[in-house]
């Protein structure tokens, strides 16, 4: 069995110098990443959404500390599992939700799918869906950056599947050589689909080492605490500017749900893990422990409050798409 | 009148500079761009103006493609160059996967993927089966992107001008029999996107084909008129995506017989699809294809040249098309490419 390595109740008290709005903010935007995966979820077995769909719950805490350190200028590539940096970032639900169900409202146009989702207007830029990808797009992006001149850094997330293909080394090595302002946001949920770690690697593998031999900063965070999350990747985001270096941060983190699809694992008897691991890491629910610690500050009420108008509003968005048109006939041949 | 020969490295050259003169998003990215033959030559003069803006990289194709495509989507212009066609096969994830789909993928929401590729396809002086090949059958089938092999000096230079101007991926495939080939740069023909080029016009028969084939059938073509005083049509495809499907139609219509000669093997290809779209309109027309065997290339110097259709068998075969009695052996080895690389 997999066990954190961290504490499973996190301490948050960092922020306590922080006004109340900023936790709002942040918890705000916790509670609509967790409660648009919940509610896809929920309706996904109703074939009303037919795209493979790679649900985030767990992961939330990486997403939201990473967008509040971005502004409309970084831009984020974004790998399969792709709902959770989209939302958190500011992209517009009902767009989502139409893009799930295949409407031509989606971000897509309802051509993408789960997978390919994009909004290019805000930080995200887009994601794709093949393995290493947004390592490579990422870098793009910064090179962009850097011979533009401009002040702004790029982000590459990917997940441990990723960072195995061949092209994560080629990446890597590029973006440290050509001194590429880009970070690299490595979602360590432990398995790559349904093959634990421990079985993939060596087990002397020391990513630090492999990184560090590139000359590429990497850091080690907590990606359940989204009080480390935002306050570390505030740091980093300064160094990446000044010394236009490449850095790479693991965030360990746990993905609750299968790896592609509504269920858990044992609920569709998958063995590769047992339903006790889960229940641990679900201890380590970074939106629970953020709550707990937002309602001594500001009252449950409040909190509840809060809740309440997001979930009004996931389901205002939804009610919308579900009216939202289909795409016609010609759809089919325009942007080829 | 000016009269300077132009060679086809130089106009190539003469393109990227021009271009990167006008466009400072232009730059040009390779595992040889920096090295001293600077991709036979053709990239010599950008370079001298332009150091900056050469990025060399590590080996590493398929990452280099997919931050060449990540660096096109948010606003450069990125020309991606191999010194040979086979080296692509490393990038194909993001050629396929990211560029091709790019605009259709997010309905054009998330813009396009304006990236240039251009590569090398080898041939002769033992190249072998990793070195020669060429990949433009594939890439016709790909919805997004536009794939150009162009001939001649004149016609290179427009395609990279239309290339670097367009807001689609193109590829652009240059043989390197055509490296050294001159032509006097007077010669200003226009280009037209998507239209091919008759080359010769003649009677009764026609050669549709491209880049290094329409060398080839310049040669017949010669032999021909020399020999027994007749004039065939010859097509220079230039693009294969979008292919001038109206041009074809319109050879066929005016033509007995059609020989199509590609530069790869003709099994499910671009010579398929030609003779396929010629036959449905006109089945009375007599087709023939000519491209390479159905194995990889050798390296040994006699199969190389039974390999490659030779401007014997196709000389043979004109004369059977057009009737005449061919008596005399005509043999003339066609390719001369002396090496190494």
């Amino acid at each position: 069995m997999i066990k954190s390595p961290y504490k499973l109740k996190k301490n948050f008290s960092r922020l306590n110098n922080f006004k109340n709005n900023f936790l709002i903010k942040i918890y705000k935007s916790l509670y609509l990443c967790r409660n648009v995966e919940e509610l896809i979820k929920k309706v996904y077995p109703e074939q009303k959404m037919r795209t493979p769909t790679h649900l985030g719950i767990g992961q939330e805490a990486i997403s939201v500390g990473l967008s509040l350190n971005l502004n409309k200028n970084d831009k984020i590539f974004c790998h399969h599992r792709s709902h959770l940096p989209y939302i958190a970032t500011g992209g517009d639900i009902y767009k989502l939700f139409c893009e799930l169900m295949g409407k031509k409202d989606g971000t897509s146009g309802g051509k993408g799918g789960s997978v390919h989702l994009c909004s290019t207007k805000k930080t995200y830029f887009a994601s794709t869906a093949i393995l290493g990808q947004s390592l490579g797009l990422a870098v793009g992006a910064g090179l962009t950056i850097k011979l533009k001149k401009k002040k702004s850094i790029s982000v590459a997330i990917f997940g441990n599947a990723s960072l195995e293909e061949g092209i994560a080394y080629e990446v890597l090595n590029f973006s440290s050589l050509k001194r590429i302002p880009t970070l690299f946001v490595y979602e360590n949920n432990f398995y790559s689909t349904e093959m634990p770690n421990y079985k993939g690697y060596l087990k002397e593998i020391n990513y630090k080492k492999t990184i560090n031999s590139l000359r590429i900063k990497y850091i080690k965070i907590d990606g359940n605490n989204v009080a480390d999350v935002y306050l570390k990747i505030k740091k980093i985001k300064k160094y990446i500017k000044k010394t236009s270096r490449p850095v790479f941060v693991e965030f360990i983190t746990y993905r609750w749900l299968e790896h592609c699809g509504p269920f858990f694992d044992h609920e569709v008897q998958r063995n590769y893990r047992t339903k006790s691991e889960i229940f641990h890491w679900q201890k380590s629910c970074p939106v629970q422990n953020f709550r707990n610690y937002l309602k001594k500050k500001i009252t449950e009420k409040k909190v509840e409050n809060i809740e309440k108008r997001i979930n009004k509003f996931i389901d205002f968005s939804y009610q919308k798409a579900l009216d939202a048109k289909l795409p016609n006939k010609f759809d089919l041949l325009k942007n080829v | 009148m000016y009269k300077k020969l132009i060679s086809y490295s130089a106009a190539i050259g003469e393109a990227l500079k021009n271009n990167m003169r006008k466009n400072k998003n232009i730059i040009i990215a390779g595992l040889e761009v920096n090295y001293s033959s600077k991709v036979f030559g053709s990239l010599k003069e950008p370079f001298k103006i332009f150091p900056k803006r050469f990025l060399q990289s590590p080996a590493m194709e398929n990452g280099l493609c997919t931050i060449l495509a990540g660096s096109a989507i948010t606003g450069l212009k990125p020309i991606f160059v191999n010194n040979r066609c086979d080296f692509l096969l490393l990038a194909f994830d993001p050629i396929v996967n990211i560029i091709d789909k790019w605009k259709y993928m997010y309905d054009g929401n998330s813009g396009t993927c304006p990236i240039v590729i251009m590569a090398v396809i080898g041939r002769g002086w033992g190249q072998g089966a990793t070195h020669s090949q060429t990949f433009h059958n594939f890439f016709s089938r790909l919805n997004g992107f536009d794939v150009f092999l162009p001939t001649f000096p004149s016609d290179i230079k427009n395609v990279i001008n239309y290339a670097l101007k367009s807001n689609k991926p193109s590829i652009i495939l240059q043989h390197r029999g055509l490296f050294e080939l001159k032509e006097a740069s007077y010669k200003r023909k226009k280009y037209f996107y998507g239209k091919s080029n008759i080359v010769r016009k003649g009677k009764d028969l026609a050669i549709i084909t491209l880049s290094y084939g329409t060398i080839q059938s310049l040669q017949i073509y010669e032999r021909l008129k020399n020999q027994f005083n007749k004039k065939i049509t010859i097509v220079d495809l230039i693009s294969v995506k979008p292919l001038d499907i109206k041009l074809i139609l319109n050879v066929a219509k005016k033509h007995k017989s059609i020989i199509i000669l590609d530069i790869d093997s003709t099994f499910s290809g671009i010579a398929s699809e030609i003779s396929c779209i010629i036959f449905e309109k006109f089945k009375n027309i007599k087709i023939k294809r000519f491209g390479n065997a159905l194995t990889p290339a050798p390296a040994a110097n006699n199969l190389e040249s039974l390999f490659y259709p030779s401007n014997q068998i196709i000389f043979d075969e004109c004369c059977k098309l057009l009737k005449i009695k061919n008596n005399k052996n005509y043999i003339n080895n066609d390719y001369k490419f002396l090496g190494p690389y």
